[in-house]
């Protein structure tokens, strides 16, 4: 947290830009309503709410690779990653206290965004379901933590970790339903449905403003919690194997 | 050693250097060539999504342009990614000398600062002319081929924009030596120009203030310009007024530019900024 308030440029920049691509992407799509009904289009609720809710996972999703997978990397680039990993304390431990930083500034960022768009849009932003959505939210915060840990565990192989991560970044847009249903994807639906965080998009978003899913919810529902915790367990079981490969090899600081 | 070589030499090694650089790390490079087509096509399903049936014609009806949409939103993309590459390109460049410490000996060199800074520039179009084929004219090519005449055009329209927004990267340049972290001050501002240029829309659909704004940036004339010569070569006479409104900026914003960068490192002599980091 204390590195985090160092650079108040990056706070600023974070504050200003997500909710300037939101809106970058909103003016682009209501471009394609009819005349005259692009602020129609832009405060219809659930057109509204189907961007807000997708932009909202892409948010949690995009900063825990970035916060875990890069944070490995940066600490490489200081050369202070052998160090921090000689500490007697569980690799766990460190990475869940970063992650924890991530979870805070994601929840500031996400309440600043909803005030903003908010007043913006004329549109409120309400939550259909609040258990199911912090259910969601929980295991969505499990499964990028397993996630980011496969990141982190790349990034002692690969190096071009902000290649590898605006990549998947894009996958996940473009393959997820984040931002338009997966319906409109034709054949390229059968890769969605085989993305575990389609369904946490989807069910974040129908605990967010209601709507239909892909799957009946009584069955998403497990799902979602099925693959938070696959993914937990991959992830985890992944990065210690790839800690003790890069020990053996001596490659732990190597970048 | 002439008056002319003295010039030529050192822009002739600044530029071979950049050039060097930017092809050095070709991963960054194929991404800065999909983005524009990852953007277009999630713009295109997500407008679809909203428009259902009708979201063609919505387009058109609400740009006011006949152009393939597709192609009318890679014009947009395109440019805004040749923004994004020469802002942070310039803007971070002596931040990344200063961090490796060959800042204080390029200035230590005996040429002209602005020779430094057109070095890097001319580098720019490089990258610029092949993110223009690789985006642009592939799509005008494929999917409005009667636009191949027009592309002549929207090239040389782009090339005119090039010169102001090198103005506009000489004072990111001198902020990021002042303030320091380049990469959240270029984002930031990439990501405001987006929005302002209509990257992905027509300016027109944007409230009157924030048009003014969007007049006073080269981006939005840029993309306007370029769609239009695309759509039809005859209508670019009819944005003549832009078009002079490109070459004045094209004037003053580097001249205001330098003028800007050299008032920052003149204080940063004094202060000792130009060492910190």
């Amino acid at each position: 947290m204390r590195i985090y308030l160092r650079y108040p440029s990056w706070i600023a920049s974070e504050f200003i830009t997500l909710p300037a691509w939101f809106l970058l992407l909103a003016i682009g799509v209501a471009s394609w309503a009819p005349k005259g009904g692009v602020t129609a289009a832009l405060s219809s609720t659930s057109v509204f709410n189907f961007f807000y809710w997708g932009f909202i996972f892409l948010i949690i999703f995009s900063t825990s690779i970035w916060g875990i997978g890069q944070s490995i990397r940066n600490e490489q680039l200081q050369g202070t990653l052998e160090q921090l990993f000689l500490a007697p304390v569980s690799r766990v431990s460190i990475i869940s206290g970063r992650f924890a930083r991530t979870m805070v500034t994601d929840l500031a960022i996400i309440v600043y965004t909803s005030i903003l768009l908010g007043t913006l849009s004329h549109e409120t932003v309400g939550v259909q379901n609040p258990l199911l959505l912090v259910g969601v939210y929980t295991f969505l915060e499990l499964a990028v933590l397993g996630f980011g840990l496969i990141f982190a565990a790349l990034t002692f192989r690969l190096k071009s970790f902000n290649l590898l991560s605006n990549l998947t970044q894009f996958v996940v847009i473009g393959l997820c339903g984040l931002f338009f249903p997966v319906s409109i994807l034709g054949p390229l639906r059968v890769v969605s449905m085989a993305i575990p965080f389609t369904y946490f998009a989807d069910m974040f978003r129908y605990a967010g403003y209601g709507g239909a899913t892909l799957l009946d919810p009584i069955l998403e529902f497990p799902l979602t919690l099925a693959s938070a915790l696959g993914l937990f367990i991959l992830g985890l079981g992944y990065f210690k194997a790839t800690e003790k490969r890069a020990k053996q090899k001596g490659q732990i600081g190597t970048h | 050693m002439t008056r002319l070589e003295y010039t030529l030499d050192p822009l002739r090694a600044i530029f071979k250097k950049e050039v060097r650089r930017l092809i050095r790390y070709p991963g960054e490079m194929v991404f800065v060539f999909l983005i524009p087509y990852f953007l277009t096509g999630l713009v295109m399903a997500m407008g679809i999504s909203v428009g259902g049936a009708s979201a063609f014609g919505n387009f058109a009806a609400q740009t006011g342009s006949s152009l393939n949409p597709f192609v009318f939103l890679m014009i947009g993309t395109g440019v805004w990614m040749v923004s994004w590459v020469i802002m942070e390109g310039i803007g971070t460049l002596l931040r990344e000398e200063q961090m490796k410490g060959t800042l204080e000996q390029n200035f230590l060199a005996p040429i002209n600062r602005f020779l430094l800074l057109v070095g890097t520039a001319l580098s720019q179009i490089v990258i610029t002319s092949l993110l223009f084929v690789g985006v642009v004219a592939v799509s005008v090519l494929l999917l409005a081929p009667q636009g191949a005449l027009g592309l002549l055009v929207a090239f040389g329209i782009l090339m005119i924009g090039l010169i102001p927004l090198f103005g506009i990267g000489f004072v990111f340049a001198a902020l990021v030596v002042r303030f320091k972290e380049p990469y959240a001050f270029t984002q930031t501002m990439n990501v405001l120009f987006g929005v302002l240029a209509g990257a992905f829309y027509n300016v027109t659909v944007l409230p009157s203030w924030v048009r003014v704004v969007s007049a006073a940036i080269p981006q939005s004339i840029v993309i306007q310009d370029m769609r239009l010569a695309v759509e039809s070569v005859g209508s670019i006479v009819g944005a003549f007024g832009s078009l002079i409104a490109l070459l004045t900026m094209g004037l003053v914003y580097p001249v205001l530019g330098y003028y800007f960068f050299k008032q920052f490192e003149r204080r940063a002599k004094i202060s000792g900024d130009l060492s910190k980091f």
